[in-house]
């Protein structure tokens, strides 16, 4: 009996959790900053037009900033062996913070990422890591691909 | 000897490896009421007859008619149910269970078979336990007589109020005294019930209490005599 | 339907075997429960030890040594950066605060590290449990289990007493405060001025003379000390330097996460080493999981080991019972209370095994937590989540499968050995 009700929460919860919803549009690192003005890099209008929905987007886990935390900085290159990649030219067109819901150790892989999660815009401070991020995705999940 | 309560017609058991059938009864009638002792040498099949009347053992052919009923021929789970209703077992060694009161041993057969025990059914058992001279119903089992503890056992076999009373040796390993005590009380209790009482006895004391007395042979019925009344 | 008593009569008749079990049982979720336990308190203390830490620069060299030396205080010998790495970090407007941590001296086994005030109080957001942050160059913090008290005094020894080194003597600290407790070996730390740090090992303290107004002593303090009267002591400590000296490492906070990175790429060339501590922990953690793994494994072997046990003597025992069994039955108990009594039974072990399985695993994990925060300073946090109910609701879930066997024998049990004496 008690099965039967936590599978009923777990199937009330995958149901209502907008993350279950397959087919979130996709968004790539190319799609995030419209022109660079001289007020600095804008974002895209397909960044406006999606925020605030699910967005699916690839990449790679750069190495954590936090060793328990509850973000982690999404890269378009695998940072994290690869030396070449680590020109800064591109910072941050090709960064985007994914918080998830609940602190977590990070296992780094070298693999790709898929991460879902809800796409936020403008500059928002982290008020327990006092980070300021422009990017974000949101009560994000994430699996190797 | 009015209505016929048992009827066993044609009963044969047999084991692998022996020739000859372990129990060969082409016909044993048994009225209802009657008080019937089973006797013979060891090895007769008195337990083996027993069993079959019982439903504890299925006869390989024949039939076993109680009021009608073949139970010879019902499911395994319909004559565990029959047994509960209508037979009261009581055996050589008791058969108690040590760590448990005299009460909760009377009732634990019926705590296993129903959700929850009604207080009609604590008032029962300790009815049969005054009636068979047991006052202190919380002793523990292991710490009394053998005499007594073969009372507790008849309290417990007449619990759920059966039509048949079914005992192997019940005297058997018990002192003269409390040997006669049981005898009593087993005649007493199943006269004012009316139950059928069926035992299987080498003790002659309790065999000439009963109304009738069926001797066994190698499985066959060698002599029948009744009682002088 | 079972009489929770004849069930405990029964076990208790039987507890030698019921013991044994329950040991057995108790034993190998003990074994599993404990490795998870101390798995996760050793990632998540020593990641905690370094929450504080983002950005760790220092000399190029070796990224874990850097990381054990600024963060875990482990000594080792470290290449000194330039002073003017430390100027340009704290000049850097994407850094909040850099903050020089110079390690080396000890105190009575304690290590005695130089730093600045802010990095003390982690920039204002955390308060010290008592007194107040050092002013000038001859004040001392003291972490929170330093057995000091405020006023005390504090003479660095170069490098520890074991190691043979010497009392410094040129300079001694009043400890005038005290930080809360952190969880990290830095709560058995001293904590001092930079300048101070440098002053004992006879380079500049960081800032010029004429910075201070005292135009007629030396430029570079190098042979001052011994000629410095004690208004000296006065000084101003702390950024900016004029003529900051080397230090072992650096301790950046940068003001965005994408200025972490930036700057963590900046770093990681020819001279100098960025890194995440964090980026270590995770490697570390990896490692830490693969042994983890083996030894689930091995508890995973245990545990089928014990249930391979468990069924043995369950169907020995039920072996010895069969006429016990057969008895009930022949009393009027249904075959289904005789699988129940039995499948019941067997449960009841292994609840109890497991209970006291969780609870060992737990308590051992404690101990060695404790152990550990003995040795390192990182506290442990031994804690029960969700991930260890799975496990033991999988061993029970386990335990009632298997259970069915020696409850299927009972239930097949023939009736016609009751009568049998």
């Amino acid at each position: 009996m008690m099965t039967r009700r936590f599978l009923t929460i777990g199937i009330g919860a995958a149901l209502l959790s907008p993350g279950a919803k397959a087919g979130s549009p996709e968004l790539t690192f190319e799609q995030l900053y419209g022109s660079v003005g001289v007020l600095g890099m804008t974002v895209s209008d397909r960044v406006k037009q999606l925020s605030g929905r699910r967005v699916l987007m690839k990449g790679f886990m750069a190495p954590p900033l936090k060793a328990e935390a509850a973000f982690f900085v999404l890269t378009k290159m695998p940072m994290a062996l690869c030396p070449f990649c680590s020109s800064d030219a591109d910072w941050p067109s090709d960064i985007v913070v994914v918080y998830l819901d609940e602190k977590q150790t990070f296992v780094q892989s070298n693999a790709t990422i898929t991460v879902d999660g809800l796409l936020e815009h403008g500059s928002w401070t982290d008020p327990e890591t006092g980070f300021v991020s422009l990017l974000r995705l949101t009560h994000a999940h994430f699996q190797t691909v | 000897m009015t209505a016929v309560s048992a009827l066993l017609r044609d009963v044969s058991v047999r084991v692998r490896g022996l020739p000859e059938p372990v129990i060969d009864v082409p016909d044993l009638a048994i009225a209802t009421g009657e008080h019937l002792a089973v006797t013979g040498p060891s090895g007769a099949g008195k337990t083996t007859l027993l069993n079959i009347l019982t439903g504890l053992e299925r006869p390989v052919s024949g039939a076993v008619l109680w009021d009608g009923i073949d139970i010879a021929r019902l499911s395994e789970a319909k004559r565990d149910t029959w047994r509960a209703k209508q037979v009261g077992i009581i055996m050589q060694d008791f058969n108690l269970f040590p760590g448990l009161s005299a009460l909760d041993n009377v009732l634990l057969p019926r705590q296993l078979r129903v959700p929850r025990l009604g207080n009609d059914a604590r008032e029962r058992a300790r009815h049969l336990l005054e009636q068979v001279g047991l006052n202190r119903h919380d002793q523990r089992v292991e710490t009394m007589s053998r005499g007594e503890m073969q009372r507790v056992a008849v309290a417990r076999a007449l619990q759920a109020q059966p039509a048949i009373i079914v005992a192997d040796e019940p005297t058997a390993s018990l002192d003269d005294t409390s040997a006669k005590r049981i005898t009593d009380l087993l005649i007493g209790l199943s006269t004012s019930s009316a139950a059928t009482l069926i035992v299987v006895t080498h003790d002659q004391t309790l065999a000439r209490a009963m109304h009738r007395v069926v001797s066994l042979q190698r499985g066959r019925i060698v002599g029948s005599r009744t009682a002088p009344t | 339907m079972i009489p929770l008593k004849f069930v405990l009569v029964d076990l208790r008749r039987h507890w030698v075997g019921s013991l044994v079990i329950i040991l057995l049982i108790a034993g190998a979720t003990a074994l599993g429960v404990a490795v998870n336990l101390q798995e996760r308190a050793l990632r998540l203390g020593s990641a905690r030890a370094a929450e504080r830490f983002d950005l760790v620069v220092g000399a190029a060299g070796s990224e874990t040594q850097l990381v054990l030396s600024s963060v875990f205080l482990q000594p080792s010998p470290l290449t000194l950066l330039p002073g003017s790495a430390l100027a340009k970090l704290a000049d850097d407007p994407r850094v909040a605060m850099a903050a020089p941590v110079g390690f080396g001296d000890s105190f009575n086994g304690l290590p005695v590290v130089g730093t600045i005030a802010a990095f003390v109080t982690d920039d204002g957001r955390v308060g010290l449990s008592e007194g107040r942050v050092f002013e000038t160059v001859a004040e001392a913090v003291i972490g929170a289990k330093v057995d000091l008290a405020l006023g005390d005094e504090v003479k660095p020894l170069h490098g520890t007493a074991g190691e043979g080194g010497h009392t410094h003597t040129e300079l001694k600290y009043q400890v005038v405060g005290r930080m809360g407790e952190t969880g990290t070996p830095w709560d058995r730390a001293i904590l001092v001025p930079i300048e101070g740090v440098w002053r004992i090992h006879h380079m500049g303290d960081g800032h010029d003379a004429d910075e201070h107004g005292h135009a007629a002593h030396d430029r570079t303090g190098e042979a001052s000390e011994a000629e410095r009267g004690p208004a000296e002591m006065m000084e101003r400590i702390g950024p900016p330097w004029t003529n900051p000296q080397g230090v072992p490492a650096i301790i950046v906070k940068a003001r965005t996460i994408a200025d972490a990175y930036r700057l963590r790429n900046e770093y990681r060339r020819d001279q100098t080493l960025g890194v995440f501590p964090a980026e270590v922990l995770t490697r570390l953690f990896s490692t830490l999981g693969d042994v983890r793994t083996v030894l689930a494994a091995i508890a995973f072997a245990t545990q089928g080991l014990v249930a391979a046990a468990v069924i043995l003597v369950s169907v020995v025992h039920l072996a010895q019972r069969r006429r016990q069994l057969a008895v009930l039955r022949a009393l009027g108990a249904p075959r289904a209370a005789l699988f129940g009594l039995v499948w019941f039974e067997i449960l009841a072990l292994v609840v109890s095994g497991v209970a006291i399985g969780v609870v060992l695993g737990w308590g051992g994990a404690k101990i060695f937590a404790s152990w550990v925060s003995d040795a390192s300073g990182i506290v442990s946090p031994v804690v029960l989540t969700w991930e260890d109910g799975r496990l033991a609701l999988g061993l029970l879930a386990v335990a009632a499968i298997i259970a069915v066997v020696p409850a299927m024998m009972a239930y097949r049990q023939p009736t016609a050995i009751a009568l049998r004496s």
